[in-house]
């Protein structure tokens, strides 16, 4: 891995609005823009596959015959699952990469509802459920995070530009 | 002036390379193209080194640290130091001496302040990328080192040349982190002759993408500048600053995460900031 996220000709990007969500293969670059909604990347390091949500929240009372909607976690996760059947692939197969949650609202620790917090902590549990590794995270603080994600090759690119001072998260708690 | 106008004063000025180092910097220059002679004897090295205070005690400094001597053999005389951190090492620390006078150029009490509060992160920033870039992204520690060090030289030379625009420090500094801090950064790193694989590493801080996992110099540069626990003052005047928001940031590198080698390595980044910072 050494080049920046440049554009070419040959890439196919897709830009992701909250809500949205994409799987594919080939030459695409999955691209968004988080404040305190939150996106979970899944890709297959030996079929090179894989696909990237962004949620705004984690669920919602759902009827049975209503399609699933991308802007809540777990059914975006829903969506995913469905895709890495269809693939032929299980759920375990692949690395996941969870980004955004930030308190976009910078309202502190404890102050108010963290909307963020909250959508971290169900993409934790939901990756959890299905026993996928989680190798990498950048989540909370207060800035905006552009992200690209290129499917051919598993890479995502991250600027935080109001990154400066970010601490470790610590597995075994703060 | 407006700010936009200055800062392109600033950068044109530096691309034309009409860049002045202060005056005692003259033998950290001098031992950076020693190092570029490949006949480079290690005695006459040791001798330009002593006949500059401030290197010499940075190189014994950096050659006892936790970081270098882990056996904890202390030695006193250049010559053995120079050849325990060898010559990159020796690189990078006489880049430091170069950067760390910048900070000295300002004849304004606020703007010194500012600069002395710069080196303190740079200080954070290069320990921190030589320790990433030996237990996290394989990259030359020594590379990462060097690439720490300069990795503000714009924004040294931006506060240099402050008090000949004023209020261009008070102002709105958003352009500074465009193509701003780029331009100015380009051209004092070629002045100060700085190898290839460094400018490429500067070129990704700038770009502001940090792969994750990390992987290149560029990004142990990104990782270190974003980890580092004193920020640069110019973000936050350039309203970059993290608002007091804790970032989660987590890594598995191999079998182990990015917090649990930086907490073993925590020693080692200590030893060397406090010699970068004396």
């Amino acid at each position: 891995m050494s080049a920046r996220p440049e554009a070419s000709e040959n890439i196919r990007t897709v830009v992701l609005k909250p809500g949205d969500f994409h799987f594919g293969s080939g030459h695409t670059r999955i691209s968004t823009l988080l404040g305190s909604c939150v996106s979970i990347t899944l890709w297959h390091p030996r079929k090179h596959i894989g696909g990237m949500c962004h949620f705004m929240m984690s669920e919602r009372r759902r009827t049975s015959d209503s399609p699933l909607d991308g802007r809540y976690a777990s059914e975006a996760f829903e969506l995913f699952l469905q895709h890495v059947e269809r693939a032929g692939t299980g759920p375990c197969e692949y690395q996941a990469k969870l980004f955004g949650g930030a308190n976009m609202f910078n309202s502190g620790k404890g102050g108010g509802i963290d909307i963020g917090a909250r959508n971290i902590e169900c993409a934790h549990r939901l990756l959890a459920s299905q026993h996928i590794a989680l190798i990498a995270e950048h989540v909370a603080g207060s800035g905006p995070r552009k992200l690209h994600f290129d499917v051919w090759s598993g890479n995502v690119w991250l600027a935080f530009p109001e990154g400066a001072g970010a601490e470790i998260r610590n597995s075994h708690g703060r | 002036m407006d700010v936009r106008t200055a800062l392109d004063t600033i950068a044109a000025d530096a691309a034309r390379g009409d860049i002045i180092f202060p005056t005692h910097t003259d033998i950290a220059l001098r031992v950076q193209r020693m190092l570029d002679d490949p006949d480079c004897a290690i005695d006459a090295l040791g001798k330009l080194v002593a006949a500059e205070p401030i290197l010499a005690a940075r190189v014994l400094g950096i050659a006892n640290s936790i970081a270098c001597n882990p056996g904890g053999r202390a030695i006193g005389d250049l010559k053995s130091a120079i050849s325990r951190l060898g010559f990159a090492t020796l690189r990078a620390l006489a880049a430091s001496i170069i950067v760390r006078q910048m900070k000295e150029m300002s004849n304004d009490e606020e703007h010194r302040a500012l600069a002395a509060r710069l080196w303190e992160h740079t200080a954070h920033v290069a320990a921190l990328g030589r320790v990433i870039a030996r237990r996290v992204t394989r990259q030359n520690p020594d590379a990462a080192f060097f690439a720490g060090i300069v990795h503000e030289v714009g924004s040294f030379y931006l506060i240099a040349r402050a008090s000949a625009f004023p209020g261009l420090l008070a102002g709105d500094l958003e352009a500074w982190h465009g193509e701003g801090e780029a331009r100015v950064g380009r051209a004092v790193l070629r002045a100060l002759e700085v190898p290839a694989d460094i400018l490429a590493a500067m070129e990704t801080l700038w770009s502001g993408f940090l792969a994750l996992p990390p992987s290149s110099l560029g990004d142990t540069l990104l990782l270190a500048d974003e980890l580092a626990p004193v920020e640069s003052p110019i973000d936050a005047l350039a309203g970059m600053s993290r608002k007091g928001m804790d970032v989660e940031l987590e890594v598995l590198i191999d079998d182990e995460t990015l917090s649990s080698i930086l907490a073993e390595s925590a020693a080692e980044v200590a030893s060397l900031s406090a010699v970068m910072k004396g």
